[in-house]
């Protein structure tokens, strides 16, 4: 176990410290991971716990495993914790009875929370395992209290979510210090900055920039997972070619995001999701499927795969304006810490009727007015547009609007509002802005007859009142007084709803049903549990820290 | 610098960087630069290209780059003729005296046409309605891919018939924020037959320097009889009456929003009306409405829950 309280290390720390502790073989990759013995390999450091990923599910794991007496090494490829976490509004479903629920009398079971999250009737309850579903609704309370004792300071708790029966969604209060917050508008900093500082406080290791490589088992299909391999990065998540392995005395926890950012990955599940779709969040958590791909090639099984196709709330979004990363509920500002990578702010829409949506045709595809979640808008999205060189995927979604719709809007229409890097073009008539838009999801030019004669019977819809086309209710603004713009307005792909089998411990098995002994699993990554967020992130990290530090050795 | 062993005689390649498209617009810039590669490495810097047309050389400029094996021109800028046609050009690479060791001439064929200047439209400040009968304004805009100078040109605007309502010049100035749109106001007096009106504008530089293609734009609007009553619509909230700013109330064609006093007030003719009165996070049902006389309608709008907190998460 560690006895100090360290810092971020160093590479040169890290490396020099991991010398006197692991076997002092020279840091680096080797051809076959799985032909050597634990006492054969070259580890650069050793601990009890290796936790991958710094999110929430990655911060509850290794904050329980240092209660339970591990000694924890936190592995993060940003420059900075919180994962997705510290993006989010923070909204936690964790009820059946939390004392912040019995403070404002609201009366809550786990049975209640149980029936809630396997109901039939809902595209996101109803694939869950309900092994996975029992076991987190009996730790909700135990979760919540986890995070209570470990810094986390609540606001009073708000409505019910629309999936909820009572009110069981708390959210914390934003974290005070402004340099910290990544994005100001939302409060997950307040979750994950107090989990940071009680981790740092009871000890955990935090190591940044690597990013996990693969999990070494004593072979490939049985034995005992003995560690981790990662690489360096730097802040674009490139190699910097440097590697280093690290033994785990008890086991590897793996919480690394899902894999809503590897496109192949993600394809599994949905063939349309080609490489247009842009990510939630990515250009601060990757979500690239490090752990998943990592746990399958050692045996791991993928679990509730119709989670991820059942049109869920919360894949897909129909996101922000004028940027590539465009969920709608998030805007980073230029004094986020990752704004070099997101480049732009992208502009909300405050009413779907001041513009027109279009497809990489020019022409309109469904009533611009659909909701942020209408899945049958996502259909329509990703309908195929007639190329035979582009079968999958719909193809970019731009949002044309003319000057007039900029000032009903109050939109600036200028960097870092915009990114016209690809994703916000201007122009003096419709046909030179279809001429204008250079993007490399655009694979062929947009016909600008095309655009201007969608224009001509939008604006005829306005006239008459009734768009014939797509049923928009009311048409209600000609697009007509220059100049033009066109905005990406692409679908944007949000959570992970399927990932890495694993029992009630958060222990991942195999394809044969069987514990892969020393592999946890945690977050997004886990499989069997479509619900939105972190309060299943938290309680299975939890549940896998406690695990890992109390059985992970003799698993 | 000239690689041990390498033979006597050697054989360039020749390619060219940012060359333009099979089509390109005429009298437009062509910009790109021409590269020389010696399989050798071979250091060619002073050596010539040429860029000639059948009729002759167009331009001849001297390699003054070098490194990696490859020699290249500085950033060559020629006009593509202004007729609209096809051309056979070629780059070429002469054996040249003054070249120890000897390389051999190389020439790159490059056949293009050129074509017509693309010109478009923009039809704006359209009336919602107009009333029949009477003089309206609209703008009329015209812009030239190229950025061509389109001041002192002239559009001309027909009925659904083809026959010819108005003719308008361009003025000095181009529309602001616009890059190079060209407009003129245009005054046209509305049919006087009530319903959806569709027009056209058509635009020909016929006379210009160069080539430009014609450009057309179809338009619409509604044409109303004459507004007789003054119709306000004043919306609060459902339940505390509380005033809703910035609605947007349409009555048919007719639209306005609501100012700080949740009241706004529309000229109308009379007739039967679908009343709509919308803003994000309120709710009001439709209704059908029969104007007569002036008429003041208190619309109740319901506040829809707050989304943020699931949004936003």
């Amino acid at each position: 176990m560690s006895e100090k309280t360290p810092k971020d290390q160093s590479r040169r720390e890290f490396v020099k410290r991991s010398a006197a502790v692991g076997t002092g073989a020279a840091v680096g990759m080797r051809e076959n991971p799985f032909s050597e013995s634990a006492d054969q390999q070259a580890w650069d450091q050793e601990v009890d716990v290796v936790v991958v990923g710094a999110g929430a599910a990655g911060f509850a794991a290794a904050i329980a495993a240092r209660d339970g007496g591990a000694s924890v090494l936190l592995v993060e490829q940003n420059f900075d914790i919180g994962g997705r976490a510290i993006l989010s509004g923070a909204a936690c479903y964790l009820g059946g009875g939390t004392w912040i629920q019995k403070e404002a009398g609201i009366e809550d079971s786990p049975d209640d929370i149980f029936y809630d999250w396997t109901l039939q009737d809902h595209p996101m309850n109803r694939f869950n395992d309900r092994e996975i579903v029992r076991t987190y609704v009996d730790n909700c309370v135990a979760t919540f209290d986890f995070l209570t004792e470990n810094g986390v300071d609540w606001s009073p708790i708000g409505a019910a979510s629309r999936l909820d029966s009572v009110p069981r969604r708390p959210r914390p209060h934003q974290w005070p210090i402004a340099s910290e917050v990544i994005v100001p508008s939302q409060r997950g900093s307040g979750l994950m900055r107090p989990l940071e500082r009680s981790a740092r406080a009871k000890g955990v290791e935090i190591l940044l920039q690597h990013r996990m490589t693969e999990f070494v088992r004593e072979s490939q299909f049985s034995g005992r997972v003995m560690g981790m391999r990662a690489a360096e990065v730097d802040r674009m998540y490139e190699p910097t070619g440097r590697t280093i392995s690290i033994r785990a005395r008890n086991g590897v926890v793996f919480a690394t995001g899902g894999h809503s950012n590897n496109i192949n990955f993600r394809r599994m599940f949905d063939p349309r999701l080609t490489e247009e779709y842009q990510v939630h969040g990515d250009g601060w958590t990757p979500q690239n499927a490090d752990g998943e791909l990592a746990a399958m090639a050692i045996g791991a099984q993928l679990w509730g795969t119709a989670n991820q196709t059942n049109q869920s709330d919360g894949q897909l979004s129909k996101g922000r304006l004028a940027t590539r990363s465009n969920y709608h509920g998030l805007a980073f500002t230029p004094e986020a810490p990752n704004f070099f990578r997101e480049k732009a702010t992208g502009l909300r829409v405050r009413d779907w009727q001041d513009l027109i949506l279009v497809k990489e045709t020019g022409k309109r595809f469904h009533d611009e007015t659909a909701d942020i979640r209408d899945y049958e808008y996502f259909f329509s999205a990703m309908q195929w547009t007639g190329d035979l060189n582009k079968l999958n995927g719909g193809g970019p979604i731009w949002a044309v609007f003319d000057a007039d719709g900029v000032e009903r809007e109050g939109w600036d229409v200028k960097p870092p509002y915009v990114d016209p890097d690809g994703y916000f073009f201007r122009a003096d008539t419709l046909e030179q802005l279809a001429s204008s838009i250079k993007s490399k999801y655009q694979w062929r030019p947009m016909p600008g007859q095309d655009l201007r004669e969608t224009v001509e019977r939008y604006n005829s819809f306005v006239d008459s009142g009734v768009d014939e086309d797509f049923k928009k209710p009311r048409p209600m603004y000609k697009i007509q007084r220059p100049p033009f713009y066109a905005a990406w307005a692409t679908p944007c792909v949000h959570d992970t709803y399927a990932g890495i089998r694993s029992n009630t411990s958060a222990q991942v098995l195999d394809t044969n049903g069987e514990i892969i002994p020393g592999l946890y699993v945690a977050g997004e990554s886990q499989g069997g549990f479509g619900q939105h967020g972190l309060g299943r992130s938290f309680v299975y990290g939890r549940i896998a820290g406690m695990h890992v530090a109390k059985h992970g050795r003799a698993s | 610098m000239v690689k041990e062993g390498s033979p006597p005689v050697h054989g360039p390649h020749l390619e060219i960087d940012r060359w333009f498209p099979a089509e390109v617009a005429a009298g437009a810039e062509l910009i790109f630069t021409v590269r020389v590669n010696c399989p050798f490495g071979c250091d060619l810097r002073g050596m010539e290209v040429v860029v000639e047309a059948p009729e002759g050389p167009l331009v001849t400029e001297k390699l003054v780059s070098w490194g990696e094996g490859s020699n290249a021109t500085a950033e060559i800028v020629i006009r593509a003729p202004s007729e609209i046609g096809e051309h056979k050009w070629s780059v070429s690479y002469r054996h040249q005296a003054s070249d120890p060791p000897e390389h051999t001439g190389i020439s790159l064929p490059v056949p293009f046409s050129t074509v017509a200047h693309q010109t478009s439209l923009a039809v704006w400040d359209l009336p919602s309605p107009a009333v029949m009968g009477e003089a309206f304004k609209i703008k009329i805009g015209a812009s030239c891919a190229q950025r061509c100078d389109l001041r002192g040109r002239g559009i001309e605007i027909y009925d659904g018939a083809g026959e010819r309502l108005g003719t308008a010049e361009f003025g000095e100035e181009a529309w602001p924020g616009s890059e190079a749109l060209h407009w003129a106001e245009v005054e046209l007096v509305a049919p006087v037959e009530e319903g959806v009106v569709s027009w056209s504008v058509g635009f020909s530089a016929a006379d210009l320097e160069l080539p430009h293609q014609t450009s057309s734009s179809k338009f619409s609007f509604v044409a109303t009889k004459p507004p007789k009553h003054q119709l306000t619509v004043e919306v609060v909230e459902s339940g505390s009456a509380v005033p809703v700013p910035n609605a947007e109330v349409s009555l048919g064609v007719y639209r306005a929003s609501t100012g700080e006093s949740g009241r706004s007030t529309v000229s109308v003719a009379e007739g039967t009306y679908e009343l709509l009165v919308w803003k994000t996070g309120y709710e009001a049902p439709a209704r059908a409405l029969e104007v007569s006389d002036d008429l003041t309608v208190r619309v109740e709008a319901e506040v829809l829950p707050d989304r943020s907190s699931w949004e936003d998460d």
